[in-house]
């Protein structure tokens, strides 16, 4: 089996032919065995508050909110005990909204200066509930300006528990997209805490709730995150997962992440066998850049640093400086020049490396590994 | 780029102005006649569609409230109206009179409700008037004074961006800083303002101060996409580059936004733009904000549509740093780019070549084949043709791929548009064949150039070379020594090949065996290159002709200094063994055996082993040291034996054999002798006495084999013979006894004492081999060697012991265990199939050609395929037979012709073309013979026989004659061949009509025919010419 140097489409196809074999995708992803994100409990939208919530409807009647069942509001109603409705999210005219908490206004203020504890602690007994409710369209009620402010409160503050626990209740299927922004958030927190098993989980549930798109989205940026982190598994079982995808680009990339990660694990087989279900592709093929990642890194694990330089410098032209996965990049570079003789080369891109990115952990590897005079 | 003009957004403040116009004023159809109400009337109306139109009134109004308060707006609006004018008309004169106003204003009115604003649209107007130092003046003390949150950012961002459109960045960092540091919580601004920095920092010359700046540039902000930004990055990377600051070069450049991207990055801000400012009130200040923002980047958007493409500049310097800091792969694809993205640039051919220079440094030559061929596929590429194409041909020729090299080689010979280019190629289809040993095709290759291109240099130059090289292998020593003579007298140092020829043409003077021109110019080549790599083996040449003409120190001296001017292992064994025989010629054999000790312990494994030790080994043989020589052989058997491509263990292993079965024999046939000498009186006295009787015994069974020192005493040493013949006692004449022995006379007692001792002698002698038996060792070594690890040892030993044998011993090996075997196993066991199995035992040849083609035994086993080939197509006749055969023969007489010993090869060759009937390449073949004084005698009158006949053939005849001629005159010995030629002679001159000459051979050849009638010719002769 011949690596895949590279593609020149105008150069002749002979050169096409005595590169990578094209092979069929014989083997499917399914047969792969890749890892996967576990399955994890996704909120039901049947449940009954421990405390109802007070709310005014449409008309400013106020009523409690008792639950959900099967998507739908359970409320009950102050003056007639016993009585329950049930009422659809998204009727015309329906307005409902929660009561905010005496002195919302300074809890807001105490949020605007960073007064993040203050605002919590005030917020909570109102945000809290609202939770499981979120599927609620925004145009429909107030909950999400409570509970948004609150949430992101709470991912910015770095109560990861708490957080987690929110957003285990969280519809994430019906949440728009600033929430999604803020699950990133939460995602890289729990990184940065090396809360690892915090992180699986939470990336599981939104790989559970989310479309894929959306997923996908965020998805590759924290799987190079968790691979600067040193957590090429996890990373994998994101990559795994999303290997599973119906649509061919999403696969293709996919595949293309996980043999990587095969590769850095030094499983060169298993890399190479995963890669070998991504056809050739050329440059202007959507994942140009993560192939020639991949065939890099294989080509070290295959002891072959010829090659892998070859693929990983052309990554690195192709590159812009603020691709998440550019320090990794100038990590593998650097070790490949240093590997194979060219000091010159490594000392130069190391400079330029500790430049761009002074604090990454790329950087700090390659500068405990190759104990250079950075 | 940064110069959108500030009026025009002020012209919504129209509605905010109308608020403060006086309602006490009268409307009047005359300015002069109108109340101060009509007027104010007038102005609203007016205002609704232009402040500018409403001008004249405002300028009334403001002369008719001299002194009062009121006047405040009027002043104001009147600035704002010049400011519209100027922006619709672009009139410097309208933004002089606004800056009047507004100036009147700011005089009249320092605390007036509107002073912000002003001084806002003062600096605005300023600005546009390009008098930078007064707008940044006005913007500083809005920034400062201003309790209006967005009149304070506006004028300190607008004041920063002055300082650059200014060219004062460099004032501005203090400014910049201060943005920057209240920026933290907002990533646009940080990101403007670390733009700024940067650019300050940059006109300041102070580059590392940047570099805390570069990591805020990344993300879709719009400061990153100024374009004015991006051209202040682009020119100091260039001016860095050009200072050879490569890694600060490439900082900027990483972070410089190409056209294409700016362009889009501002289509997809004004679109978005566009819609906010649609939901923003027309009156609040955020309007004036997003508005400003819109046509800022309108602006912009404008500018950078009016720059020329940079992508191309900005991509190549990049790849040029790539380059110039050795990131080489990152260089190469960098290129490759360019080339890809840039087809029409003018630097196109450049950035490929300059992709296929960097391949070549990192030694992907996969990716430098398909960039040259990606050149060579450029019909107007020729710039770099010179280095390109011999670089492609030498890829192809490193990859063995024949049929692309050729085709690019006779594609560009058609007709060449540079000599130079064309004499690399030569070279390197050249040395492509010398690889394969393929002399006859170097020398076809070269001849064919060289006679195409006579006097186009320098690819005649090398044509030259390579033909001269190519007649030198093929031993044919007249032609090279001709060539190379011309070559050396045409050129001169300066020529590459220069060295070479200077050096083999001595070579081929020494194949002419041209002693003494050889010599000289072996010394002439020492002293004129005395750093040659050739000097190593040049010593060697100087010692062996020393050697040859009896110079032994001489000669001694010159092999002592080969391994100080050669790494060349073959060269250093050689001077050492050389230089061993010359110390033994010199009579110090034991300085010959320190010699070639010394070496195998110097060289150890990189020595020739096995040939030192059976130098050292025959030393003492040749001293009578026999048992020392076994001791030594064997050891060196033991030791060398399970090597598989230690091939010089099987010549080892052979001599063995053969002169310890040699000297067992001969010492047991002396030993019966000289027994039989002691006790045999009659015998010993018939013998001694008797020459014929003498010379009977030692030609029979019984004599053969005995030792030659014993003959020597026996029969030719009188010394030796006067004391072992008995002296005869003379008889008294008178009584007819014999007569007292003298003191001098010899006893029989005397003469049995002295065969005694030598029998003693002998008895020591084969005493001192015997425990060295062969068939002692190799039955150990069989035993010892029985793991299937040991196979090769095992095998090695039963050829020995097969040797040993005169039976012809069976098969010992299949075919899969022959696939590993050594090679002389391999010829070994094949010689005992070739009868039965013919075709198979070829596979047999093969193994060695595949699997050990550095092995002496390839000779053979080309030499039995070759013979193999030739009686099948004896049997058969078919020309794709004699064509096999021609192959081998094609390849023994091109890869072997400095080795053979005999011309057999070249014979066969010849007997095959003419088969053939390529008489022409047979006539070749055979005059080559010819050539080679190494094969005077029955190599050269077979050849004459052969050339003779093909010339026959060919209807020559008088050719056909001389050369039978020359054989019957020259080679009369040789019976069977000239026997022959007298036949074909006689075919030959009949054919002539010489028919007086044909009676004479004949009548000559019946004088000769006690030798020649038991010649195959005879019969033939006979029966034609009746003898």
């Amino acid at each position: 089996m011949h690596s895949r140097p590279y593609n020149l489409p105008r150069f002749s196809a002979a050169l096409i032919c005595c590169v990578w074999s094209l092979c069929a995708t014989a083997t499917s992803a399914q047969d792969l065995n890749l890892p996967r994100l576990p399955q994890v409990a996704t909120p039901s939208d049947t449940f009954t508050l421990s405390k109802p919530i007070a709310i005014t409807d449409t008309n400013k009647n106020t009523q409690l909110l008792v639950g959900m069942e099967n998507g739908q509001l359970r409320l009950s109603f102050p003056n007639m005990p016993g009585a329950e409705a049930i009422v659809p999210i998204d009727g015309d005219e329906f307005i409902i909204s929660a009561q905010v908490p005496a002195g919302y206004n300074r809890l807001l203020n105490e949020y605007q200066l960073g007064n993040l504890g203050t605002f919590i602690t005030g917020l909570q007994e109102t945000a809290e509930p609202l939770a499981g409710f979120l599927m609620i369209p925004p145009e429909n009620t107030n909950f999400h300006s409570i509970f948004i402010r609150y949430y992101e409160a709470i991912v910015t503050a770095g109560r990861l528990e708490d957080a987690a626990k929110l957003t285990n209740r969280m519809p994430w299927g019906q949440l728009p997209q600033e929430y999604i922004a803020l699950s990133e958030r939460l995602v890289y927190r729990s990184i940065e805490d090396r809360e690892f098993q915090q992180t699986q989980k939470l990336l599981s549930l939104l790989f559970q709730s989310l479309t894929e798109e959306s997923f996908a989205g965020i998805a590759f940026r924290v799987a190079d995150t968790l691979r600067a982190e040193g957590n090429h598994e996890l990373a994998a079982m994101v990559y795994g997962s999303l290997a599973l995808s119906e649509d061919s680009i999403l696969r293709q990339k996919s595949l293309l992440w996980a043999g990587y990660s095969r590769a850095v694990s030094k499983d060169a087989d298993g890399a190479r066998n995963i890669l070998n279900q991504v056809q050739v592709l050329e440059r202007s093929d959507e994942n140009f850049l993560t192939y020639c990642l991949a065939l890099g890194r294989l080509g070290y694990a295959e002891d072959n640093i010829s090659d892998g330089l070859r693929h990983l410098s052309r990554a690195m032209v192709l590159t812009a400086v603020d691709a998440t996965f550019k320090p990794e990049l100038y990590y593998l570079l650097s070790v490949g020049y240093w590997e194979s003789g060219n000091r010159i080369a490594a000392d130069r891109l190391a400079k330029e490396f500790s430049i761009f990115y002074p604090e990454n952990p790329w950087l700090k590897k390659y500068q405990a590994d190759y104990a250079n005079t950075l | 780029m940064n110069n959108y003009p500030y009026t025009r957004f002020l012209a919504l403040l129209v509605l905010i102005a109308q608020s403060f116009i006086c309602t006490s004023l009268q409307a009047q159809s005359n300015l002069d006649d109108k109340s101060d109400a009509q007027l104010v009337a007038e102005l609203k109306k007016r205002m609704e569609t232009s402040l500018i139109e409403a001008r004249p009134i405002m300028l009334e109004l403001v002369e008719r409230l001299k002194d009062k308060p009121e006047r405040e707006s009027y002043l104001f609006l009147i600035g704002l109206s010049y400011q519209d004018e100027f922006a619709e008309s672009s009139n410097n004169q309208s933004l002089t009179m606004a800056v009047e106003y507004y100036n009147r204003y700011l005089n009249d009115f320092p605390a007036g409700n509107r002073v912000d604003f002003v001084r806002f649209n003062l600096a605005g107007a300023y600005a546009d008037l390009q008098n930078y130092d007064e707008a940044i003046k006005f913007y500083q003390v809005t920034y400062r004074r201003s309790n209006n949150a967005v009149y304070r950012s506006e004028s300190r961002n607008r004041m920063a961006s002055l300082y650059i459109r200014s060219g004062q960045a460099s004032a501005g960092v203090p400014l910049f800083l201060e943005v920057f540091n209240a920026a933290l919580l907002n990533p646009e601004l940080r990101a403007q303002a670390a733009a700024w920095l940067i650019q300050g920092y940059l006109a300041n010359n102070q580059s590392d101060a940047i570099v805390p700046y570069l990591r805020y540039l990344a993300g879709r902000y719009e400061a990153i996409y100024d374009p004015a930004f991006n051209i202040t990055l682009l020119k100091s990377g260039d001016d860095l580059f050009e200072k050879k600051d490569y890694d600060q070069a490439i900082l900027l450049y990483s972070f410089v936004k190409g056209r294409g991207e700016i362009i889009r990055f501002y289509e997809v801000l004004i679109a978005e733009l566009q819609q906010k400012v649609r939901y923003v009130s027309p009156e609040s200040d955020q309007f004036i904000v997003v508005d400003g923002q819109l046509k800022a980047a309108e602006a912009r958007l404008a500018a950078v549509k009016e720059i020329r493409a940079y992508n191309v500049d900005l991509k190549w310097r990049i790849a040029r740093v790539y380059k110039e800091t050795k990131r080489t792969w990152e260089s190469l694809w960098a290129f490759v780019h360019l080339y890809e993205d840039f087809p029409e640039h003018e630097h196109v051919e450049d950035f490929l070549f300059t992709a296929y220079s960097e391949a070549i440094e990192i030694g992907d030559d996969t990716m430098a084949e398909a960039l040259a061929e990606a050149y060579m596929a450029e019909d107007s590429f020729i710039k770099y043709e010179a280095q390109v194409i011999p670089g492609l041909a030498r890829m192809y020729a490193d990859d063995r791929r024949y049929e692309k090299l050729m085709k690019l080689v006779n594609d560009y010979m058609q007709a060449p548009k540079n000599f130079s280019v064309a004499a690399q190629l030569v070279n390197v289809v050249c040395s492509y064949y010398m690889v394969g040993a393929e002399y006859q095709n170097v020398r076809e290759f070269a001849e064919g150039t060289r006679d195409r291109f006579a006097s186009k240099e320098p690819l005649y130059e090398a044509s030259r070379y390579w033909s001269g090289l190519s007649y030198l292998l093929l031993a044919d020593y007249v032609r090279a020594s001709n060539s190379m003579a011309l070559f050396i007298d045409a050129y001169s140092r300066q020529s590459v090949f220069y060295e070479d020829t200077y050096y083999r043409y001595a070579v081929a003077l020494f194949g002419e065996q041209k002693m003494a021109d050889a010599e000289a110019q072996f010394i002439r080549f020492v002293d004129t290159y005395p750093q040659s790599n050739l000097r190593g083996e040049a010593e060697l040449y100087v010692g062996d002709l020393m050697r040859s003409r009896g110079a032994l120190e001489d000669a001694a001296s010159r092999y002592r200094s080969v391994p100080q001017f050669t790494d060349n292992a073959a060269f250093i064994a050689k001077g050492v063994f050389a230089l061993a025989e010359v110390l033994e010629e010199l009579g110090q054999p034991q300085e010959a055996v320190d010699e070639l000790e010394a070496y195998a312990k110097k060289y150890g494994q990189e020595a020739q082993l096995s040939e030192a030790y059976y130098r050292i080994g025959m030393i003492f043989d040749r001293l009578g040291r026999l048992g020392d020589r076994f001791q030594i052989h064997s050891m060196a058997i033991k030791e060398l034996i399970g090597n598989v491509s230690g091939y010089a263990v099987d010549e080892l292993i052979r001599s063995y054999v053969t002169d310890h079965g040699r000297y067992e024999t001969s010492f047991a046939d002396s030993l019966k002798l000289i027994g039989r000498l002691v006790d045999d009186a009659a015998f010993r006295k018939k013998f001694l006495t008797d020459r014929s009787h003498q010379y009977q015994f030692m030609q029979s069974a019984e004599g053969i084999y005995v030792d030659k020192e014993l003959a020597y005493l026996l029969i030719r040493d009188r010394a030796f013979r006067n004391k072992i013949i008995e002296t005869e006692p003379k008889l008294d004449p008178e009584t007819g006894k014999p007569l007292p022995l003298n003191d001098a006379a010899v006893t029989e007692a005397m003469a049995i004492k002295e065969l005694s001792e030598l029998e003693e002698f002998f008895e020591s002698k084969a005493a001192s081999i015997a425990s060295y038996a062969p068939k002692l060792l190799f039955s150990e070594l069989l035993s010892t060697g029985s793991d299937s690890e040991e196979l090769i040892q095992r095998m090695r030993s039963h050829m020995a012991l097969d040797m040993l044998s005169a039976e012809t011993a069976p098969p010992r090996y299949d075919w899969d265990e022959l696939a590993i075997a050594p090679p002389a196993v391999i010829i070994w066991e094949a010689a005992k199939h070739r009868e039965t199995r013919p075709e198979a035992t070829k596979e047999l040849y093969q193994i060695i050609l595949d699997k050990h083609p550095y092995s002496n035994s390839v000779y053979d086993a080309l030499l039995a395929l070759g013979d193999l080939t030739f009686d099948t197509a004896q049997q058969t006749g078919v020309d794709e037979d004699w064509r096999e055969a021609l192959r081998y023969y094609d390849v023994i007489t091109e890869r072997f012709a400095l080795r053979s010993k005999t011309a057999t090869a070249h014979l066969r060759k010849g007997r095959i073309l003419s088969e053939l009937s390529r008489d022409e390449e047979a006539i070749q073949v055979l005059g080559q013979i010819l050539r080679n004084p190494a094969w005077k005698g029955l190599d050269h009158a077979k050849a004459h026989l052969e050339l003779g006949r093909a010339y026959r053939r060919q209807g020559k005849l008088d050719e056909a004659h001389g050369f039978f001629e020359r054989l019957i005159v020259a080679y009369g010995g040789y019976a069977e061949t000239v026997s022959w030629a007298y036949y074909y002679d006689m075919l030959t001159l009949e054919a002539m009509n010489e028919t007086e000459s044909v009676r004479q051979l004949v009548e000559e050849y019946k004088t000769r025919s006690a030798v020649l009638s038991n010649t195959e010719a005879y019969p033939l002769i006979d029966e034609k010419y009746a003898l």
